[in-house]
């Protein structure tokens, strides 16, 4: 179970404490099963475990960055953390309120960009005096002129993850979370970006960046999770996880498919091998 | 989670959030016609001209403006009409809810049960100036108003009650089988024939009067105009009226118990 803003947790420090966390995707092939595994609880179908066993501890103010090739189930643990999902198994405690922010931006298209600013902003439960307060500054964040008229179906993709940042980041959570959303804007941006994500962290608030590439995350990160099909693979400084997780992923994909599927890093033997930076 | 835990769960959601649901549904209303000019405006505009066309057809062209039990046919339909629209808006609007919402839903934590309890209250405001129109017909006619015109928002009440329970169980179920979306729209068409909304059924016709007898909408319809043009009491109502209750509660509760049992499988679903 999934507890929220808990005012009496053993260290006062940390805000995220995953405990075998494990996840299920339970895989219906006909009605009957869909049936079955969404009425009952003790129900044998067939499932997908995107999170095997993933247990770590987030502390206050920390900047983290979550890596994995694709389908490692990187998206799955940020929604847990989020809350929009349950663990199957294990429990996640989280303290204070999270933002997810992800590259498909979660708007809705045939509204205008200052509509969306607003639907958002109430979907989270703000009055219509906080809404107007926090609109202007919103707005002068994405700074994408008289765009934010028109409906956003008709942005770019720099302009729709501007606006999606902006949106994100002004809402004002304890936690940050950004699935591979600043990996379309371009450099005067980005720098914007991490200016603010700087201000960000240095009020006390923690974020989570996901991502496939480590470019970002070498520089502003003070730790790294690497998570591979599912199990942690290791959490340590840049320093310790980039240069062995570049590694692994070049070998990767000169793999057959089949040692794909199989393969399951080991952390000190990838250190080893292409070294701590 | 047992069956009072998920009641009381539900209220306690709806309660607790019940500024965001608030604003919420004034923000559907004011989308629902964006896009078009007179906007918000076509809320009351689309019952208006109901009412036009029902009367039109059947006041001019088919009955030829009799009365019903001394009350204008006119008049006597546009209540019906009215209270048609919000019981039937409320929900066929609210089965697919939850489908609708689950950008949202996919994106951030959210209270759930919220979705389709919004698209209640959305219809709730547009039915309460609908209400402001048929007093306004009552007093343009100049139709006397009943002795017991206290008991409308005790029918309001127990309209609003029955569509939230029918909207929480509906907005789940269709999660789980979306055909139940179709299925309901066919339905509601002939439950809109069998129910007194255009028409009371003869009383020698034993077959339609129990079918009044246990259809919650009959019970509802005849409320609103005992209400406002007749005097009859609840006591008079009392066996449709318990046995409405029954429906309305039953619903209320599968819908409460549904919705706890789905919710967290619904994200993974949707």
């Amino acid at each position: 179970m999934i507890s929220k803003n808990n005012k009496t947790p053993s260290n006062s420090d940390n805000v995220i404490i995953c405990k075998n966390v494990t996840k299920d995707y339970p895989l219906y092939s006909t009605f009957g099963q869909k049936l079955k595994g969404l009425l009952s609880n003790k129900s044998k179908i067939a499932s997908f475990r995107a999170l095997d066993d993933i247990s770590l501890t987030l502390k206050k103010g920390e900047c983290v960055g979550l890596i994995g090739l694709n389908g490692s189930g990187k998206s799955t643990l940020a929604s847990i953390i989020t809350g929009i999902t349950t663990p199957s198994s294990g429990s996640v405690r989280v303290k204070g309120e999270v933002s997810m922010l992800c590259a498909a931006s979660g708007m809705r298209t045939q509204l205008s960009g200052i509509d969306n600013i607003r639907f958002k902003c109430l979907t989270m439960g703000y009055t219509d005096k906080q809404i107007k307060g926090m609109e202007k500054e919103i707005i002068e964040f994405a700074d994408i002129g008289m765009h934010i008229h028109q409906p956003v179906k008709t942005y770019s993709s720099g302009m729709r993850s501007r606006l999606g940042f902006a949106i994100a980041i002004h809402i004002d959570p304890d936690i940050l979370i950004i699935d591979e959303a600043l990996a379309v804007g371009d450099s005067s941006f980005t720098d914007k970006c991490l200016k603010k994500i700087d201000e960000f962290k240095a009020s006390g608030k923690t974020i989570i960046f996901v991502s496939h590439g480590v470019t970002a995350m070498t520089t502003f990160c003070d730790r790294i999770i690497w998570i591979n099909r599912g199990k942690l693979v290791g959490i340590g400084t840049p320093a310790e996880i980039v240069n062995p997780y570049c590694g692994f992923a070049r070998e990767y994909a000169t793999m057959s498919n089949e040692q794909q599927k199989k393969i399951m890093p080991d952390l000190k033997e990838y250190q080893k091998k292409y070294g701590i930076t | 989670m047992g069956i009072l835990e998920s009641i009381a769960t539900v209220m306690v959601e709806l309660w607790e959030n019940r500024r965001r649901l608030f604003r919420l549904s004034v923000y559907d209303l004011k989308n629902q016609h964006g896009g078009t000019v007179l906007g918000f405006l076509w809320n009351f505009l689309n019952p208006a001209f109901q009412v036009l066309v029902y009367w039109f057809v059947f006041a001019i062209g088919l009955r030829q403006g009799g009365d019903v039990d001394g009350v204008s046919y006119v008049v006597w339909l546009t209540a019906g009409i009215v209270c048609w629209t919000y019981t039937n808006g409320a929900m066929v609007g609210s089965d697919m809810s939850i489908i609708g919402f689950a950008d949202v839903l996919k994106r951030m934590r959210f209270p759930i049960a919220i979705v389709p309890a919004k698209v209640v209250v959305s219809n709730f405001i547009t039915h309460i100036v609908s209400m402001a129109v048929v007093f306004l017909v009552i007093f343009i006619t100049g139709t006397p108003i009943g002795t017991n015109v206290w008991l409308l928002p005790y029918y309001i009440f127990a309209n609003t009650f029955f569509v939230l329970g029918y909207s929480l169980l509906a907005s789940s179920i269709t999660v789980l089988f979306r055909d139940f979306h179709n299925i309901s729209n066919t339905v509601f068409r002939f439950l809109f024939f069998i129910s007194p909304v255009m028409w009371m059924p003869p009383e020698d016709d034993q077959l339609l009067c129990t079918i009044m007898k246990f259809n919650p909408f009959a019970y509802i319809l005849n409320g609103y105009r005992d209400a406002l043009f007749y005097d009859w009491s609840l006591a008079d109502n009392l066996e449709t009226g318990l046995i409405f209750w029954a429906i309305a509660i039953a619903f209320f509760i599968a819908g409460c118990v549904l919705h706890m049992r789905l919710r967290n499988k619904f994200i993974d679903t949707l």
